[in-house]
């Protein structure tokens, strides 16, 4: 067994049940799971760096209206108010619910956004074929605000509110519901695009 | 991305563990265990996290953040998440008597929606992780494979508890129109805020990698 571990290089370990595996090389597009547990050990989506470039840009641009536009409207006798993602933000502090607001405006806004920069930060360097010593920080970030990055549940959200209200009052949608809904989409897909072994391999061979 | 790539390997061959290898959480590069100071921890030469060979105190930090939880779950299903007020009429609504309401209202396929994600699914995270950490811990050799599962479902659902949540904050936006009609937050609200990132903590603190470790221990 020393044979095998002074060979580490070679060798993945489960991140769920530690069982090692050794690296194949696999072609684009398919995915290494592991043979015990079979949680995801690696995988090479094609042109990883240049999809998840492109991808981000194009999460920014519909961040940006999906935040500007409101996503949907509310009039009673003639008064329409209009919702976007951080007015709700601003209502629930205002309602006395500080971690509440903290809360949403962190899962509905600050993390998605992050992300999005983020994934920009990691693959725009890469892609100029640059790996400055701010990556394995950025990735980091990236990772840990993964799980707070929560749009598509925000979107559902969206839904439940119209239904809510529908007996209440109109709500017309707004254009900031359909970039909500293509931001939804497009940041699953640049998440899966990304490959963070292109990072690493990128890093060592800078050394 | 469909087809994957089976590994021939024994399933029951050496782990990082048994070979005296760290794995590093960030990069996924392997390093030999060295001893080290008390209070220091070996980094990751390529991305400078630390390694650890399991997560630390994973046990009672798991068991401290679901305990927790659980004593807000109370709170959190007992009192009002909001008060619709309409033409000075309304009632408090707490998440259970919402979801009634929305059945009342024939919108069935929302109140389901809402059901799972607001009462199933912080259930299944609380009794879901209390019964991963019990079964580590009296080294339990039951369907390991599933029990992994259990965790990464446990971890993937734990977001969508938090539609309530912004079905809230989007309400308060929309509906302040004075005398007319108004929502009022409640302290259910903050409570099950709380739940929910108490649980993701949880489930982020768990080292689904102890589930194997007294299986092989005992082999």
């Amino acid at each position: 067994m020393t044979g095998l571990a002074s060979q580490a290089h070679a060798l993945i370990a489960c991140q769920d049940c530690d069982l090692i595996h050794e690296k194949r090389a696999i072609p684009d597009g398919h995915k290494a799971n592991c043979a015990r547990c079979g949680s995801l050990l690696y995988c090479h989506p094609h042109n990883s760096i240049q999809r998840t470039f492109a991808l981000a840009m194009a999460c920014l641009v519909l961040f940006l209206v999906a935040n500007l536009s409101h996503f949907m409207s509310f009039s009673l006798h003639g008064r329409v108010q209009e919702a976007h993602i951080l007015t709700g933000v601003l209502e629930l502090y205002r309602g006395g619910l500080m971690g509440l607001a903290l809360l949403v405006f962190l899962t509905s806004f600050l993390a998605p956004l992050m992300n999005i920069l983020l994934l920009l930060a990691l693959a725009g360097p890469i892609y100029f074929g640059k790996a400055p010593r701010y990556l394995p920080v950025a990735f980091r970030l990236y990772e840990g605000l993964c799980p707070w990055a929560m749009v598509s549940v925000y979107l559902l959200g969206v839904f439940v509110a119209i239904v809510k209200l529908a007996d209440l009052a109109s709500t017309p949608i707004g254009l900031g519901f359909y970039a909500l809904i293509a931001l939804m989409l497009l940041m699953t897909a640049t998440q899966a695009r990304f490959d963070p072994e292109s990072l690493w391999k990128a890093i060592e061979s800078r050394r | 991305m469909s087809s994957t790539t089976d590994h021939s390997m024994t399933p029951m061959g050496p782990t990082a563990r048994s070979l005296g290898l760290l794995n590093c959480h960030v990069c996924r590069r392997l390093y030999p265990a060295r001893e080290t100071p008390a209070g220091h921890h070996l980094h990751c030469s390529l991305c400078k996290a630390s390694l650890h060979r399991r997560k630390s105190n994973s046990l009672a930090r798991t068991w401290a953040l679901v305990i927790a939880a659980m004593l807000l779950y109370l709170p959190a299903n007992i009192f009002p998440i909001m008060s619709v007020v309409i033409s000075g009429r309304g009632e408090p609504d707490t998440i259970l008597s919402g979801v009634v309401a929305l059945m009342n209202a024939d919108a069935m396929v929302i109140a389901i929606l809402i059901f799972f994600a607001s009462i199933t699914v912080p259930m299944l995270k609380l009794c879901g992780l209390t019964f991963l950490l019990i079964s580590v811990q009296r080294r339990s050799h039951w369907r390991p494979k599933d029990r992994t599962r259990l965790y990464r479902l446990i971890e993937v659902i734990g977001r969508w508890s938090m539609i309530d949540m912004f079905m809230l904050s989007i309400l308060v936006a929309l509906v302040k129109l004075g005398a007319v009609a108004t929502i009022e937050p409640g302290i259910g609200a903050t409570s099950f805020a709380a739940v929910v990132v108490l649980t993701m903590f949880a489930a982020e603190s768990f080292d689904p990698r102890l589930i194997w470790d007294s299986i092989e221990e005992d082999r």
